[in-house]
């Protein structure tokens, strides 16, 4: 049963993955269509005013106190034992608490930084010493080779 | 307090809610709250409507009791909070259509033009006002994903639904509010 329930999903993955192929955004031919047809840049442009419309009202910030505002409001409403209970006081000082990628987002920066300057290095030094070595083993073929065709010449 | 304020609070106390044990409703505000507001930030986008909507949510999650209480507390706090804020939204825009025609009516006898400046503002706002005309599933499936930040399969767990019916409601939101906003801006 669970094979034959994997083989489903495998094949329907295998699908889509061809849809999207041949069929999706991604496609030549839609992007050639796109580019020539007016109603589907329309519709394709109202398409992504909504998306965007979307993300701006997902990125909009709110205020950190807001959390505690509602949770006093919706506190309020509750039984007299409730609203003086410890957890009822916990919600009302309550903080939106941000998630780990933003409390180190402000790290992102500096990190980055040192990071960019290690790769620098490292490249620099794997650079500059294979560089060097290169050049060591040219001069020593070229003065080899001097040496070889100069010697050959007094010899003959 | 004096005895005016005193009589609300006995007044107010009397529509209080709760009996017996309710400590599964401030579980489910800490637990879920944070979440809760940002979704209703999202629809609303007003800190007094989003305490509001919060407020409604929770008081009627405590008016179903122990005994009524919701087996999944979380699928029912969020559809509740969806619905009250779109119903709020709705509210929001019979208050503005009437203040707009009041200010169009003032603007055209004065003799100035009606400005129609575009801005992130305005999209957001427009998202909003036809947000609320969707179909109800259509709209629940777009709240709770876009707005609530949920996945496909918890939306599909919450509303009953398979996640690719999700999907493809999903799809059809977008596609009427691009219609929507197209046919308004032609």
């Amino acid at each position: 049963m669970n094979n034959k329930i994997s083989r489903c999903r495998r094949l329907r993955e295998r699908l889509s993955d061809f849809a999207a192929k041949y069929a999706g955004w991604e496609a030549k031919w839609v992007q050639d269509h796109v580019a020539q047809c007016p109603r589907c840049q329309k519709r394709f442009g109202a398409i992504g005013k909504v998306e965007l419309g979307l993300s701006l009202l997902r990125t909009e910030p709110h205020g950190l106190d807001l959390l505690a505002k509602a949770n006093t409001k919706a506190v309020g409403v509750l039984k007299h034992s409730l609203r003086n209970s410890v957890p009822a006081e916990s919600l009302r000082i309550a903080r939106v608490e941000p998630g780990r990628l933003e409390v180190l987002a402000k790290y992102g920066r500096s990190v980055l930084g040192t990071a960019a300057c290690f790769a620098i290095l490292i490249l620099l030094k794997v650079g500059i010493f294979s560089a060097m070595d290169n050049i060591e083993q040219q001069g020593e073929k070229a003065i080899a080779q001097y040496y070889s065709e100069h010697t050959g010449q007094d010899i003959s | 307090m004096d005895a005016k304020t005193a009589s609300v609070a006995i007044n107010l106390d009397g529509l209080l809610v709760g009996s017996g044990s309710d400590s599964w409703v401030l579980s489910t505000m800490k637990e879920h709250g944070a979440a809760l507001v940002n979704m209703l930030w999202r629809i609303l986008g007003r800190e007094e409507d989003v305490c509001d909507a919060y407020q409604d949510t929770f008081l009627q999650l405590a008016n179903c009791g122990e005994k009524l209480k919701p087996i999944n507390a979380k699928a029912y706090i969020f559809k509740t909070a969806s619905n009250t804020a779109i119903s709020i939204i709705r509210r929001r825009q019979m208050d503005e259509r009437f203040k707009k025609n009041l200010a169009v009516d003032i603007a055209l006898k004065s003799g100035e033009e009606v400005e129609n400046d575009f801005d992130a503002g305005q999209v957001r706002e427009e998202l909003r006002k036809y947000m609320a005309e969707l179909p109800e599933m259509l709209r629940d499936v777009l709240v709770m994903h876009d707005l609530g930040g949920m996945q496909y399969e918890q939306v599909a767990g919450i509303l009953g639904l398979t996640s690719g019916t999700v999907r493809v409601y999903r799809f059809k939101a977008v596609q009427l509010l691009a219609l929507w906003m197209g046919k308004k801006n032609e």
